[in-house]
């Protein structure tokens, strides 16, 4: 761990990442369930019907209102984190300091150590070229997120490996964990969606952090012939000219990528580098009311 | 050195110039940066043209210049020759028949014949002798057979000519000297219009002739020089009389004419005989070199593209003459003045016609002429396809070329690289797998 890791632990350390969603119910925890339960917390008076247990009358209301009502109480549970993280060629952007790839990883790292805080499960998985990329399964014990950070030092971006095929092993296999995919969207993003609206449908909480580097939203001036990283062939000029039509381009792009996922259900949070990784982590756990778009 | 098509050197260095121009443009790839969204930038060519201040790739510009002009230089002809000497002489030296004295002409022609720049031998045709030139004269004054064919003056300054063009370069004037002694069988109609091509004067050497016809004794041995009177001359036909000069011809062809001494007959003769085998080469070639072989036969007529026509034999009586010219038995070709005077000639006494008496001192005073030595300037150039430098030159073209396509391909492997190289250690093997559907916008 670097000092940029620690101070960005540090940063995070007082964040928690609530369910959007009523979580299904599992062990106790931090996050409301779907179940009602006998914790101390209120919720809601029900008509008492046959079969339910006598020692949930309430009986002050049933000595004013001369009927029997229970009481009703919210299920507290834990709500297990999955982070899935893009490492594509498009990631290590610039290559001199991949800065993008530093960014998208402490957004994960973040995101792990919140969920961490909240006693919630986290795991994460990376898509590498390699087969099977890493994975690390959703844990609650004390090192988890050193583990995570130990397991992302050793991965380098490359390659043009499929975000969508690791989305779906980890839903399939944390049926009840919220995933977070941190990504550039620039790989197979329409098979993702497709398998997030499916999930997010069935219940799951998705979120989507869109990885942007400042290059990337205002490329430099100078006239220069880019080339993409994980197509070589893909060669355009960038000139006055196409710069603004890029500008358009992705700009549309990025209102386009937004609309879906927010139509699929999921959240969907842009973070540009350069505005903090802490920052950008606060903005992500940040209840729905109060989140922004970048 | 210089340069015998100059024009091909000024072509050559025109279009070196219009390759260091184009060096000044440059058309590839500018260096490349990264960006992983470039989908969204508008498809357009990658390429442009542009003007720099600077060449590019100056080792490949050195080499394409170098090569253009190495190939404008061989085009160009260069001729390298050593210092040039203020005057170069040529020694024309009379070896036909009407020299008298063998001796008296290789000890006048000592003087001009060492030191000499070229030294040519003539009689009815001229040879350029190379080293050793007097010991030549001497073996031919010893063996008494400096008469040989009549000589020509004529053909003699051609041969000048010839040898002055050659010799132009490494001169500033060029020194003619004729050792003969001027008969006047040596001269013909064209001896004055080429002794008006040699642009400067002559000096004139004349040394003892055989004298007039009158003095010349006869001799009746079978090996009799043929150009010996003697009484009887009989002609015999090859069309009628089997003779040992001529065979059959397999495919009898045409030939448009043919010359007996003065006697030019024009006409589509047919040849059916061809000189025999057994003829001595020399005699069908006309070289002079093997006259000791064939003493006593020369070539009378000859066709067109010098074939013998008819030879002459002398005999004990006098000589034969064997002519496998037919005649034209039909319409008036025959009442053509030059058939009737080769008809006349074939009775004329054995021997090439030819009077050996001196020429006037008249006509050697203008033949020798006044005024300055020629100058080389004024002497044509001879023409040269190659010259001795060419193959050097392109030899060295070639090895520039090799050069040139060596220094291209490596520049251009080198400009192929992947533009991330700098990222070693990462893995560059990345394409399309799996689902990917992207956005291009």
């Amino acid at each position: 761990m670097n000092a940029a890791d620690g101070a960005l632990l540090d940063a995070v350390r007082s964040l928690r990442w609530p369910a959007r969603r009523k979580a299904p119910a599992g062990l106790a925890g931090d996050h409301r369930s779907w179940m009602r339960g006998i914790s101390t917390e209120f919720e809601d008076y029900r008509a008492y019907r046959q079969g339910d247990e006598v020692s949930k009358i309430d009986w002050k209301l049933l000595a004013r209102r001369d009927r029997a009502y229970i009481r009703l109480s919210t299920e507290q549970t834990v709500l297990p984190t999955m982070i899935v993280l893009d490492a594509s060629a498009s990631m290590a952007f610039p290559a001199a300091t991949l800065e993008k790839w530093h960014f998208a990883r402490h957004i994960a790292i973040g995101l792990a150590a919140a969920a961490h805080s909240g006693r919630d499960p986290v795991g994460i998985a990376v898509a590498t070229p390699q087969p099977g990329g890493h994975f690390l399964p959703a844990r609650t014990r004390r090192g988890i997120v050193h583990q995570i950070l130990a397991l992302l030092a050793t991965v380098d971006p490359a390659g043009t490996p499929p975000l969508a095929p690791v989305f779906d092993t980890v839903a399939r296999r944390s049926r009840r964990a919220r995933i977070a995919i941190v990504s550039d969207f620039l790989g197979d993003a329409d098979e993702l969606l497709r398998l997030a609206t499916q999930h997010s449908a069935a219940g799951r909480e998705v979120h989507a952090i869109h990885t942007i580097h400042t290059t990337e939203v205002s490329p430099p001036t100078r006239p220069a012939l880019v080339v993409d990283p994980e197509e070589a062939q893909l060669k355009r000029p960038l000139t006055d000219l196409s710069r603004v039509r890029y500008l358009e381009n992705f700009g549309a792009w990025r209102e386009r990528l937004a609309r879906d996922w927010r139509m699929a259900g999921a959240s969907y949070t842009e973070v540009v580098t350069g505005h903090g990784a802490a920052q950008a982590v606060s903005r992500i756990v940040r209840p729905p009311e109060t989140a922004s778009r970048a | 050195m210089i340069f015998l098509a100059p024009i091909y050197l000024i072509v050559a260095g025109a279009v070196a110039a219009g390759v260091v121009a184009l060096h000044f443009l440059s058309t590839r790839e500018p260096d490349t940066d990264l960006l992983p969204t470039v989908r969204f930038i508008p498809k357009v060519p990658v390429q442009a043209t542009t003007i720099t201040l600077r060449f590019s790739d100056p080792w490949l510009l050195v080499l394409r210049v170098l090569l253009i002009l190495l190939l404008g230089a061989a085009l160009a002809r260069p001729l390298i020759h050593p210092l040039s000497a203020p005057v170069a002489r040529i020694a024309l030296v009379d070896v036909s028949r009407a020299v008298g004295d063998g001796h008296e002409l290789a000890d006048s022609a000592r003087e001009y014949v060492e030191g000499a720049a070229a030294v040519v031998l003539f009689d009815r045709e001229a040879r350029e002798v190379g080293a050793g030139a007097m010991d030549s004269l001497e073996a031919l004054a010893e063996g008494g057979d400096v008469r040989g064919a009549k000589g020509s003056l004529s053909s003699a300054m051609i041969a000048a000519l010839r040898t002055a063009s050659r010799l132009r370069d490494g001169a500033d004037s060029l020194e003619l000297v004729v050792i003969s002694p001027f008969a006047r069988e040596e001269r013909d109609a064209a001896t004055e219009r080429i002794r008006a091509l040699w642009p400067g004067r002559i000096e004139v050497v004349a040394v003892g002739g055989r004298g007039p016809v009158s003095d010349r004794s006869l001799d009746a041995s079978a090996t009799a020089a043929p150009d010996q009177a003697a009484d009887a001359v009989i002609v015999e036909w090859a069309d009628s009389t089997a003779s040992e000069f001529w065979t059959e011809r397999e495919s009898p062809d045409t030939i448009a004419g043919v010359r007996a001494n003065d006697a030019v007959m024009v006409y589509p003769f047919v040849r059916r005989w061809q000189p025999a085998l057994t003829t001595p080469s020399a005699l069908s070639t006309g070289d002079a070199t093997a006259r000791t072989a064939t003493a006593g036969t020369r070539v009378y007529a000859r066709w067109m593209d010098g074939e013998p026509a008819a030879f002459e034999r002398a005999t004990a009586a006098g000589c034969i003459r064997s002519v496998a010219i037919p005649l034209p038995t039909q319409g008036d070709a025959i009442l053509r003045p030059a058939f009737q005077r080769f008809l006349a000639g074939l009775g004329d006494p054995c021997g090439e016609p030819g009077d050996p008496s001196p020429l006037s001192d008249a006509f050697l005073t203008a033949f020798a002429g006044d005024g300055p030595l020629a100058p080389a300037s004024e002497i044509g150039r001879q023409v040269k396809r190659v010259t001795p430098a060419v193959p050097w030159i392109l030899a060295l073209a070639l090895l520039v070329a090799l050069a040139e396509h060596w220094a291209r391909r490596r520049l251009a492997a080198g400009s192929g690289q992947d533009p991330a190289r700098g990222r070693t250690a990462r893995d560059r093997s990345g394409t399309l797998a799996g689902k990917r559907n992207r956005r291009v916008a």
